[in-house]
């Protein structure tokens, strides 16, 4: 979630071309995973006659049968048609008997990118999937999986994949929308994603779904100044804070900035206590907004309700470098780092504050091999993020994600196109349909 | 009191107090007891007879409605066989003490689930139903998050052969759906689990 850059840095020399890669890259004129040559030797006759819920009729036609009704008594109890054998059924027919309802559980739990794909499989999924009580059912399933998001500017032109990690498979997104002057990813929450950049010599900031292609620019800060933003999503309120901290400039006196998208405006908060530097090293869970800061290297925490700064007095691990900050989930809070520059035994740790005992405890440890295969340089950069319990850190130069699951104790890699433009902004993003920018 | 609580400590315990004290723990046992062994009968279309632990068996709200109505009888599922009921029983077991967490509702499903669903077809399909008719929620989920995951790498065409779905999209209507926002760009394979 490196929001921060040089203003004036143009996109990089990277030409799309380097961006391809192996496999096919589809337009979106021809793409031929899609179109079906097998369909030139004549539809199959598949309906089973008697079958109610035809699928070539139009959704208002047609009939369905429902499954036993759910809990009522054993007299209104109706049977399957047919008497279910212990032997192989059939097969081949096994799923065309499948009910209206448990289509619909199955749909709701398909993951965003892919209910594009099967809107094309007949004309009844097409109207299921676009059918907004279906989106709401859809949308209720807690999580289809997360996405990364890798964004970046080719001079004019921004370009967007989002890798689907329950489907494995690379998306690209139209961003035509996007404003001349959105320019860094702020991040991803609860499916809206924030940009910011600067128009002229006003710092804005806009938040979109990239699902919907919907987006707004938020209103202009009290503060016009170029600063870290981060922002937060509550999906029970249905309504998103961006609040906005020091700037890269290390400018004392500026008060942290908070939008609230029920009021639609930005209030002036705190300015933080004097400190000598702060790092673009944030993450918030549980309405407190924590920051790292560089000298001395400590940990502060802003209370969003209550709106004040306060210092944590967690000691963090000897010769730490690079320390990244990650929220978890509920109210955990991960540091993950390097400990030991210019040692050979330099190793990349996870540690958790114990909000009770104001410690990091360390959890985890990347396994050497990994360590040596993200980084090969000892004092080489990566980026490190993370979302729900999950870690990813992405090292530029080689164009390798590595994914850590605290929950799982379980570390996977990601490889593929976009990660190897070394200037693409990375981060974490649920797709959802219902998340809306207002 | 003073004096018989001091004959106590020399005579060991109060004999009064021991029968007391054995009397609450015949009470607390059979309390124990009883809630332990209470199982539900439940009868399948083939006309087996299951007995399940109430727990367990009440995973499923289709059931404990039934049961409630049945107070103590045998409770009929006529449309569930009884090979499928034993392996739904059996992810029930595994599953009882999950409580509200949900937990499995992110993500992969953890180990023992994905091999429980390692099964062919019939079994998957009937499954799903069966858990779509006792209505077990956390079953259901599993299950078509299973079937999402088999359709996933499948294009259009597999799966309208998969669900014997007529392609009812003229040409060209088909390209206008097809040429959406999305293009699916398909990389090598990108994930590796280790």
């Amino acid at each position: 979630m490196d929001g921060v850059g040089e203003s004036s840095k143009s996109g990089s020399g990277v030409s799309s071309s380097q961006l391809m890669k192996n496999g096919a890259f589809c337009d979106e004129e021809s793409c031929p995973k899609q179109v079906s040559p097998i369909r030139v030797g004549g539809s199959r006759n598949t309906s089973p006659l008697g079958r109610v819920g035809s699928r070539n009729t139009s959704p208002s036609r047609q009939k369905v049968i429902k499954t036993k009704p759910r809990g009522l008594d054993e007299e209104t109890v109706a049977t399957f048609g047919k008497v279910v054998h212990p032997d192989i059924q059939m097969e081949d027919n096994i799923w065309a008997m499948l009910p209206e309802d448990l289509l619909n559980e199955i749909l709701a739990r398909v993951p965003p990118f892919m209910i594009f794909r099967l809107r094309s499989v007949c004309k009844r999924w097409n109207s299921i999937l676009q059918d907004n009580s279906f989106l709401k059912f859809h949308s209720q399933v807690p999580s289809h999986g997360p996405c990364l998001l890798t964004f970046w500017k080719n001079s004019q032109t921004p370009q967007c994949s989002i890798f689907s990690l329950p489907l494995k498979v690379w998306y690209r997104i139209p961003f035509n929308f996007l404003p001349q002057w959105a320019f860094w990813l702020v991040g991803s929450s609860g499916g809206l994603v924030c940009f910011s950049g600067l128009d002229g010599l006003t710092f804005k900031a806009l938040v979109c779904n990239p699902l919907t292609q919907t987006w707004r620019t938020l209103p202009n800060m009290n503060y016009n100044q170029q600063r870290q933003l981060i922002m937060v999503v509550d999906r029970t309120d249905k309504s998103f804070k961006v609040i906005a901290t020091s700037d890269i400039y290390g400018d004392k006196s500026l008060p942290t900035e908070v939008y609230d998208s029920k009021i639609d405006k930005w209030t002036v908060h705190q300015i933080m206590p004097a400190v000598n530097l702060c790092s673009s090293k944030m993450a918030y869970c549980d309405s407190r907004l924590y920051l790292e800061t560089l000298s001395p290297l400590g940990l502060m925490m802003y209370r969003l309700d209550s709106g004040y700064w306060e210092h944590i007095p967690a000691k963090f691990p000897r010769s730490l470098l690079d320390g990244y900050l990650v929220a978890g989930t509920q109210k955990r809070l991960f540091l993950v780092g390097r400990i030991g520059l210019y040692s050979t035994l330099q190793s990349m740790r996870i540690w958790e504050l114990d909000h009770a005992k104001i410690m990091w405890v360390e959890i985890s440890r990347m396994p050497p091999k990994y360590f040596r295969a993200l980084l090969r340089l000892s004092a080489e950069r990566f980026e490190c993020f993370g979302q729900d319990n999950l870690i990813c850190f992405t090292s530029w130069n080689q164009g390798k994600g590595l994914l850590y699951d605290v929950d799982k104790k379980l570390w996977s890699w990601i490889a593929g196109c976009a990660l190897q433009s070394y200037n693409s902004q990375v981060c974490f993003y649920e797709p959802r349909f219902d998340s809306s920018v207002h | 009191m003073a004096f018989t609580w001091s004959k106590t400590i020399y005579m060991g315990l109060d004999p009064i107090f021991l029968t007391e004290l054995s009397i609450s723990i015949i009470i607390f046992s059979t309390i124990a007891s009883s809630k332990k062994s209470r199982v539900s009968k439940i009868k399948t279309a083939d006309n087996e007879i299951f007995e399940v632990e109430e727990a367990v068996a009440t995973m499923s709200n289709t059931i404990k409605i039934m049961a409630g109505d049945c107070s103590g009888g045998v409770i009929p599922l006529n449309n569930v066989h009884s090979t499928i009921f034993a392996r739904v029983i059996e992810w029930c077991k595994k599953h009882v003490d999950d409580g509200e967490d949900l937990e499995y509702y992110k993500g992969a499903l953890k180990n023992c689930d994905a091999t429980f669903f390692e099964v062919d077809q019939a079994v998957l399909y009937h499954l799903l139903t069966t858990a779509n008719s006792l209505d077990i929620k956390p079953l259901l989920h599993q299950g078509c998050q299973r079937f999402v995951d088999m359709i996933n790498g499948k294009t259009v065409e597999e799966i309208r052969q998969l669900l014997h779905i007529k392609n009812d999209f003229t040409n060209e209507e088909e390209d206008e759906t097809r040429k959406k926002l999305w293009s699916s760009v398909v990389g090598m394979n990108s994930f590796i689990l280790l």
